[in-house]
């Protein structure tokens, strides 16, 4: 999951239909002519593209090295998840985006995502199956995401100060009052209090399990000292101000341990996983580049130039060895069956499920409470 | 020689009226100078304000509005306890934050002016400096020194003060109000300076030479003659506190929600925009209310004051010295070593040997300097930021200096309107600004980038900008350039030999300035940068991997790199001795 920093200005424009529909015909043209593209491209456009492509996402992603020589990519920063959302309301700023597969029925109910054509995608074959067959990047039998990179939120505790936590109750002791920092980040900290609460469909929520859910939420807030920014908490380690974190994603407990924080471990408690993922967004003006961009970070040498970077998991198996070892895996499959894939949160209103934006809401109240 | 000129040059607004060179009764309902600014403040201020009070009217839709009228939104914030709550919260913090800024401040200013003599000017430059370095990094060094086994815990349990470390410190309301402080105080330093530097010390003089004590004098005379320089001050640290999200979330644990995130969350998760418009619009009419009746209740105090019934003295008054005793200056001491541990635990930890921009240290190395200047994103971000700022300095002083002019020179209809307006975009929390900037720039099919994101710092610094070329304008001597004209300038000759070279400085500080602000700029950015990433936005969007000495290493340049412009532009505007060069480069600040 494309991790959420609440620190920098995490907002977005508004734009009325009308507005919207006015941009789009400002854009008409070359929006059109883009379009029109994508659906009759043929592979050797695709291989043949070049020139400039705009592609958001988050910096951990950004490896110059693994990039197409022939492609001039520009690259924007998304510093939260929701920034997504923000960054392209402008029609044709972007390409392509990079962000967790929970944003996909965002995007689409904002009519900003189209299906990708993975047939143009010559190194689709080298994602692992698990992914490429995962039902989380598909909506209506199409594919809408490429799975870029994959994790799971952990928990992690200082081996120093206190034992591996195996339960909530125990992560409810005294002794963790005031120990424990969660990251500000609503589907993430939402999705494990469900886990914990036993629904093990977390991201699927109906009306009572999410009250329940909230209530331990709320339940849990004396153990709670900070409420940070991903990143934040290898520093929070390292100066003794927590104990205990959760839910961390794969490099943290690695970025702990250069900071100095060297007695962090972690467990498996309530985990669950993530993917991230490339999706070709409808206004694109430059598609076979961005198709182009999208097929280059499947190949063996830059997924692992993109894991080195970044210590995100590779969906391409070829690359996992690019991991330091202490994060080394034998098999996705055994990893997923202790932290399974969530597909995201439903923004639709009216439905069995409570959407993301109460979700939000709820976290606000928790907060300030 | 043109009407209206007296022979003092204007201290503070009761002889300005009186002092105004070229003035008129008002001469006109609005001078040309001022319609740069007012044409570009209606487009990137007014409307995109306008566009989302409209909003906050509007039922909410995904991501955007339903045009329907409703006032739901706000009945729903009176109703709801948490947005009233974290409304009164934000508000509350904030005055306390900007009553010790004024206090502390105050303090600095005082000393800064009748206390230091030629040191006085060295100490200004020193308290600005303490801005010139990346936001986000210092409040980062601030953690450093505030958690739990953080630099003071240390020194505390080392000096055997104290046994365990002391928990508030961090992650709590002290730890947001000393960050707030922290932030502003440099800010709210100047127009007290400013207000202090124009009294005329022969007032003060006089109230001695006719028996009142110190005290009294200061009280009397000092005080109420500086009381400008105290109200903009205040203003600018309860509005910049209140709408400063960033900090109290980062150092505040769960104490730190703040209006400002609240409003930020309905532009982004919560995709709910006529409610955070309704929030940005209920937290503007929060400053208003609580401006406004300070005001009220200061006058209602003069009056009291006034009309007090005075006691004739009784012998000679205790000779009571407070303005005199080192307490201030023990105050500016203390303000100064307080503003400069972050600095300077940014430097120190910039050749941290962990991959940690704090504790624990562990040794020294070049590392992240290297890697800085091998890193081709920071090349690109920095030129970017570069270019940016350069614009914008330049846009600035073009937008900026004509209105300073015309509210310096000019009586017109439409003057305080022109105040209000100049000062508008510091009243408006930066992240409203920056929605209400990109939902128009969308609106209007503009394409984000460099080019929107520089009318967007434009806006942004023109307010400042304004304030310092008028002060200046405001202190200087009308008569030497009714000298000039006398002695047969022309109007234009007169401006370009007499005014403009002691306006010099006003324009070189006013544009280190703008360029600091805008180097710095996150909240707005990040909404209008478009495919682009300036510095900030490149530091924020690293936090999501864990920040690393290399951020404090960015910091450091930008800090040499600031101070290095100061050097230069004093330079540029004096070539005698330093002192003075400083002198004025302060005086301009």
């Amino acid at each position: 999951m494309a991790r959420q920093n609440t620190g920098a200005g995490g907002g977005a424009a508004a734009l009325t239909r009308r507005g919207f529909q006015a941009g789009l015909g400002a854009l008409g043209a070359s929006m059109l002519a883009g379009r029109a593209r994508a659906a009759g491209l043929t592979l050797a456009e695709v291989q043949a593209a070049s020139g400039p492509v705009n592609i958001l996402g988050a910096q951990t992603y950004e490896t110059p090295a693994s990039w197409p020589k022939d492609l001039q990519v520009h690259w924007a920063y998304n510093t939260t998840n929701e920034e997504i959302l923000t960054k392209t309301t402008q029609p044709g700023t972007f390409d392509a985006v990079i962000i967790y597969q929970g944003e996909i029925d965002q995007l689409r109910k904002l009519d900003r995502l189209v299906p990708v054509q993975t047939d143009l995608l010559e190194d689709w074959k080298l994602v692992a199956p698990l992914f490429r067959d995962a039902s989380v990047i598909r909506r209506d039998g199409q594919v809408f995401a490429v799975p870029f990179h994959w994790g799971y939120g952990y928990l992690e505790y200082n081996s120093a100060k206190t034992s591996a936590p195996r339960s909530l109750q125990d992560l409810m002791s005294p002794k963790l009052t005031k120990k424990i920092g969660l990251p500000n980040d609503p589907y993430a900290v939402i999705t494990t209090f469900a886990l914990f609460a036993g629904y093990q469909n977390a991201n699927n929520l109906t009306r009572d399990q999410f009250n329940a859910t909230i209530k331990l939420l709320k339940s849990f807030r004396p153990q709670v000292l900070t409420i940070h920014n991903y990143g934040d908490e290898p520093a929070l380690f390292a100066r003794g101000d927590i104990w205990v974190g959760f839910p961390e994603y794969s490099d943290s407990i690695v970025l702990c341990h250069k900071a100095g924080a060297t007695a962090v471990k972690s467990t498996m408690l309530a985990a669950w996983s993530y993917v991230d993922c490339l999706m070709v967004l409808k206004a694109a003006e430059h598609v076979p580049a961005a198709y182009k961009f999208i097929n280059s970070c499947l190949s063996t040498a830059s997924q692992e130039l993109t894991t080195a970077h970044s210590l995100a998991f590779p969906v391409n198996d070829a690359a996992i060895s690019a991991l330091p070892k202490e994060l080394q895996y034998t098999s996705s499959e055994a990893v997923l069956k202790n932290a399974p894939l969530m597909p995201g949160v439903t923004v639709e209103t009216g439905g069995p499920d409570v959407p993301f934006q109460e979700w939000v809401q709820a976290w606000e109240e928790f907060k300030a409470a | 020689m043109t009407a209206g000129i007296s022979g003092a040059a204007p201290r503070d607004g009761t002889f300005r009226r009186r002092a105004l060179p070229g003035a008129r009764v008002l001469d006109t309902v609005l001078p040309v100078g001022a319609l740069p600014l007012v044409l570009f403040f209606a487009a990137m201020l007014l409307a995109p304000i306008a566009l989302l009070v409209v909003y906050s009217f509007f039922e909410p839709g995904f991501f955007t509005v339903i045009e329907v009228l409703t006032v739901r939104n706000y009945r729903l914030i009176l109703s709801t306890a948490l947005y009233s709550t974290i409304l009164l919260k934000t508000l509350g913090v904030s005055l306390v934050v900007a009553c010790v800024i004024v206090v502390v401040g105050y303090a600095m200013a005082y000393t800064i002016v009748f206390q230091l003599g030629v040191w006085g000017p060295r100490v200004l430059v020193l308290v600005m400096a303490s801005l010139l370095s990346s936001y986000i990094v210092r409040l980062y060094a601030l953690t450093t020194i505030l958690g739990t086994n953080g630099l003071i815990n240390q020194a505390l349990i080392a000096a055997g003060l104290i046994r365990e470390p002391l928990g508030f410190l961090l992650y709590g309301y002290f730890a947001i109000i000393i960050t707030l402080v922290y932030v502003y105080l440099p800010i709210a330093v100047l127009p007290m300076f400013a207000s202090l530097q124009g009294i005329d010390r022969r007032l003060v003089e006089a109230s001695r030479d006719l028996g009142e004590a110190p005290l009294r004098t200061f009280v009397r005379v000092t005080l109420p003659l500086s009381m400008r320089g105290i109200r903009i001050a205040f203003a600018f640290s309860f509005i910049l506190a209140s709408a400063d999200y960033v900090a109290p979330q980062m150092v505040g644990g769960l104490n730190g929600q703040m209006i400002g995130a609240v409003i930020a969350d309905q532009f982004g998760g919560a995709s709910n925009y006529p409610l955070g418009a309704a929030l940005a619009v209920s937290m503007v009419v929060g400053f208003a209310v609580v401006l406004g009746g300070l005001l009220l209740l200061e006058k209602l105090l003069r009056l009291a004051l006034l009309h007090a019934p005075r006691r004739a003295p009784r012998g000679t008054p205790a000779p009571v010295r407070l303005p005199g005793l080192p307490i201030t200056q023990a105050v500016t001491v203390l303000a100064l070593l307080f503003l400069f541990s972050p600095l300077l635990t940014v430097i120190v930890f910039s050749f941290n040997g962990a991959r940690n921009p704090g504790l624990p240290f562990q040794g020294v190395t070049l590392h992240w300097y290297g890697q800085l200047f091998r890193s081709a994103d920071f090349g690109r971000v920095l030129s970017t930021s570069l270019l940016i700022g350069a614009c914008t300095v330049i846009g600035g002083l073009l937008v900026g200096v004509p209105a300073a002019l015309a509210l310096a020179r000019r009586r017109f209809l439409l003057r305080r309107p022109l105040e209000l307006l100049a000062l508008g975009p510091i009243a408006m929390p930066g992240v409203v600004i920056g929605v209400a900037l990109l939902t128009s720039f969308v609106h209007v099919g503009i394409r984000l980038g460099v080019g929107t994101t520089i009318a967007a710092h434009i806006l942004l610094v023109t307010p400042f900008i304004v304030l310092v070329v008028r002060t200046r304008l405001e202190k200087m001597d009308p008569r030497a350039e009714e000298a000039a004209r006398d002695l047969g300038s022309s109007p234009r000759r007169a401006f370009r030999t007499v005014t403009l070279p002691i306006l010099t400085p006003a324009l070189l500080g006013a544009g280190i300035l703008a360029a600091a602000i805008s180097l710095d700029e996150l909240l707005v950015t990040n909404f209008t940068i478009g495919v682009h990433a300036t510095v900030p936005v490149w530091i924020a969007s690293q936090m999501r991997a864990g920040l690393t000495p290399s951020l404090n290493a960015v910091a450091v340049l930008m800090l040499v790199g600031s101070l290095g412009l100061i050097g230069l532009a004093a330079l540029a505007a004096r070539r005698g001795r330093s002192t003075r060069l400083l002198t004025t480069l302060a005086e301009a600040a």
